[in-house]
């Protein structure tokens, strides 16, 4: 067995570029799916059959299917009915609609951890529905949320990896790209495993310092439902 | 003025309250007193919409609880107070006293905290307006549940059996701000299994019993001899406690 | 335009074989990763000196890192490097196997960790030795905290194993991109795939909520907890 890094190390600067493509892919799905996630987990719970229906629809679909088919159903597909986006564009929409439904599933597991008895209170005194929601509901749901928020979001990264399969230049592309130029396939591939790991851990941090910073006070076992 | 007139209440093929009929006059403080699963809360409950009822009306001050739009007026003026307490668990107490004042009824923050600290010094605990409720005993956070009440300025309070998790010193605390109210001229209508204190503060007592009134008296009449057998019993036991 | 070439009775073989392929590798896979875990499971539980720190970098690297990336670390880096050749089927189901099993390892030491600590006692205090222990007394306490977590695993395992058509299995999704290509009706064939994927996934993540809501019921006896 003889492993030779030098290659690789050589290689740095092009595998941090994909890397930084990456980055941007994952933030920018990041924001997306955390919105139509909060989205979706409200539509799951809402009184109106139709809305409720069509959530738990999506929901099902997504969790049901490869992200993988769903990457290609809308890469080979958009174009099909005219809508020419470029593989950046139809990886991030594709990222986003996966990672929101994982989302929504975290957030609703959230907000049903609220106590019915919290709740009842702020109805008796007569916030209504969105008051619920913003003062109450979704400030608590989301103390319970955020530590499985942040696997979610994690495995959004890690997912990215399979855009490179529509020909999207992030880490995995260019670690491809890599190996066949210095022919280290498992030095190269043993080093982005690395950066992969890297970039989830700064992504662990952060979720770890939010939660730290902005939730700071703890919520004793009374609040549960 | 609260009118409750004929109401019924059925969750699903189980009737709650059959027909029940009150009157609260403004400053009233009339107990509700009976044995569990006689509907005492549930009546409470659907006074403020918590429930709706399945039939006859019941009018806040004129205003229907039926009538879906006047809801938040009515909640706006019948404060409760809950025997969980149920304080939003991730406010400040002074945020938890001062939320529904200023989203519900829109007054100015600087007035409702001014008020609310009023409040926490009448209960004894201005000193923890910064504290959170997960920090507090069950009584200290039941006072702060009556302060949340009184913040709203509610023409009525409706407290829901607010001792009954508490254990007996705390249970004191709290005895003795409701005490002081009932004394303030706010109406209040308290469900209760406390009889000593519904006798000592109460104007007027409704016994429920299987979802009916079976007694609407003066207080003194309430507890005086002469009362009907099955009541007289239920107190004995009470008072055994 | 695009030329469409209709769909035969060949094709549906082909997608016949790829769902077999699909569902084998996933379940041969679990049942690797499953017993990779466990095995991981039990060294961290037993604090081996210096194989447990190497069983907490095996899970902490492959538990976050991409599934494609160890599939590529397997079927193209390990023949340059030891010289074997694998398969693509080979080297999907070892990678496979290792990703799954990082996963297993954390949730089968959670639920052992579950398991109070007085049933350890317990037993010492009646002169049980530490495999007796964990054999008669832990697992079978910590196998109910195991089962939904596995079952969701699973139905997680079972998409991401679409990526090894990625290293040229002919599996469900490899068939779908060939009668993609061929056909250029992109809507009929990934929903084709797509459908084939949920009906083979749906009953296990009702499974997956089944043996989840089952857990949320304390009906076992009093642990002095809840």
């Amino acid at each position: 067995m003889n492993l030779f890094f030098v290659p690789v190390l050589q290689s740095l600067p092009s595998l941090i570029a994909g890397l930084g493509v990456t980055v941007y892919v994952s933030v920018v799905s990041i924001v997306l799916s955390l919105i139509f996630g909060l989205a979706l987990a409200i539509a799951r719970r809402s009184d109106i059959r139709v809305v409720r229906w069509l959530a738990v629809a999506f929901l099902d679909v997504f969790r049901n299917t490869p992200f993988i088919v769903q990457l290609f159903f809308f890469y080979f597909g958009l174009p099909v009915i005219g809508v020419y986006w470029d593989a950046l564009d139809t990886g991030i929409l594709a990222l986003s609609l996966a990672s929101a439904t994982s989302a929504a599933e975290v957030i609703r597991a959230g907000i049903e951890s609220v106590g019915r008895g919290v709740i009842e209170a702020a109805r008796a005194y007569g916030l209504n529905t969105f008051q619920q929601y913003r003062y109450i509901i979704l400030p608590i749901a989301f103390r319970f949320a955020i530590r499985p928020l942040g696997s979610v979001l994690v495995n959004l990264v890690l997912t990215t990896s399979v855009l490179s399969t529509i020909t999207v230049n992030e880490l995995m592309s260019k670690a491809e790209n890599v190996a066949s130029e210095t022919f280290r396939p498992f030095e190269v591939y043993l080093v982005v495993l690395g950066l992969f790991w890297l970039a989830t851990f700064a992504v662990s941090m952060i979720v770890h310092l939010v939660s730290a910073l902005w939730l700071r006070r703890a919520i004793d076992a009374r609040a549960r439902a | 003025m609260i009118e409750i007139s004929q109401i019924t209440k059925a969750f699903g093929a189980v009737t709650v309250l059959h027909g029940i009929s009150a009157t609260f006059a403004d400053g009233e403080v009339v107990a509700v007193i009976g044995p569990s699963g006689g509907g005492k809360s549930t009546l409470i409950r659907c006074i403020n919409g918590l429930e709706s009822i399945s039939g006859g009306d019941i009018r806040v001050d004129g205003q229907s609880v039926r009538d879906r739009a006047g809801l938040s007026a009515i909640r706006a003026s019948c404060a409760m107070v809950f025997q969980q307490f149920n304080l939003y668990p991730h406010l400040s107490v002074l945020d938890n006293i001062c939320l529904a004042p200023v989203v519900v009824q829109k007054k100015p923050r600087k007035r409702v905290e001014a008020k609310a600290m009023e409040l926490l010094q009448l209960v004894g605990l201005e000193d923890r307006a910064k504290a959170y409720p997960g920090q507090l005993s069950g009584g200290q956070q039941q006072r702060i549940g009556i302060c949340r009440a009184l913040c709203m300025e509610p023409r009525h309070l409706l407290l829901d059996e607010v001792t009954s998790s508490l254990d007996p010193e705390m249970t004191a605390e709290v005895l003795q701000v409701i005490e002081r109210l009932a004394k303030g001229g706010t109406t209040m209508i308290l469900v209760t299994h406390e009889m000593e204190f519904a006798r000592h503060v109460a104007h007027r007592a409704l016994f429920l019993e299987g979802g009916r009134v079976v007694a609407d008296q003066p207080i003194g009449e309430f507890f005086g001899l002469g009362q009907d057998e099955r009541i007289q019993r239920f107190l004995n036991k009470m008072v055994r406690r | 335009m695009y030329k469409y070439t209709a769909l035969t009775w060949n094709d549906a073989t082909l997608l016949l074989n790829g769902l077999v392929i699909t569902v084998s590798v996933f379940a041969l896979s679990f049942v690797f990763g499953t017993l990779i875990g466990f095995a991981l499971a039990m060294i961290r539980e037993r604090r081996v000196p210096v194989i447990s720190q190497l069983a907490v970098v095996y899970v902490e690297l492959f538990r976050n890192s991409p599934l494609l990336v160890q599939l590529f670390l397997i079927f193209f880096g390990l023949p340059s490097v030891l010289g074997v050749n694998l398969t693509p089927m080979t080297a999907g189901l070892i990678a496979l196997s290792i990703n799954t099993g990082a996963f297993m390892a954390v949730i089968i030491q959670a639920a052992i960790e579950e398991v109070p600590r007085g049933q350890w006692e317990a037993s010492r205090a009646f002169g049980l030795g530490y495999w007796q222990t964990m054999g008669y007394v832990v697992l079978p306490q910590a196998v109910r905290a195991m089962i939904p977590p596995t079952v969701s695993l699973a139905v997680g395992q079972l998409q991401v194993s679409s990526l090894i058509s990625i290293i040229g299995v002919t599996d469900f999704t490899k068939v779908g991109n060939i009668l993609n290509l061929r056909t250029q009706a992109p809507y009929l064939i990934w929903s084709i795939v797509g459908i084939g994927y949920f009906v083979i996934s749906k009953p296990l993540s009702m499974l997956a909520d089944w043996t989840e809501a089952k857990l949320l019921r304390p009906d076992s006896q009093a642990t002095g907890r809840n």
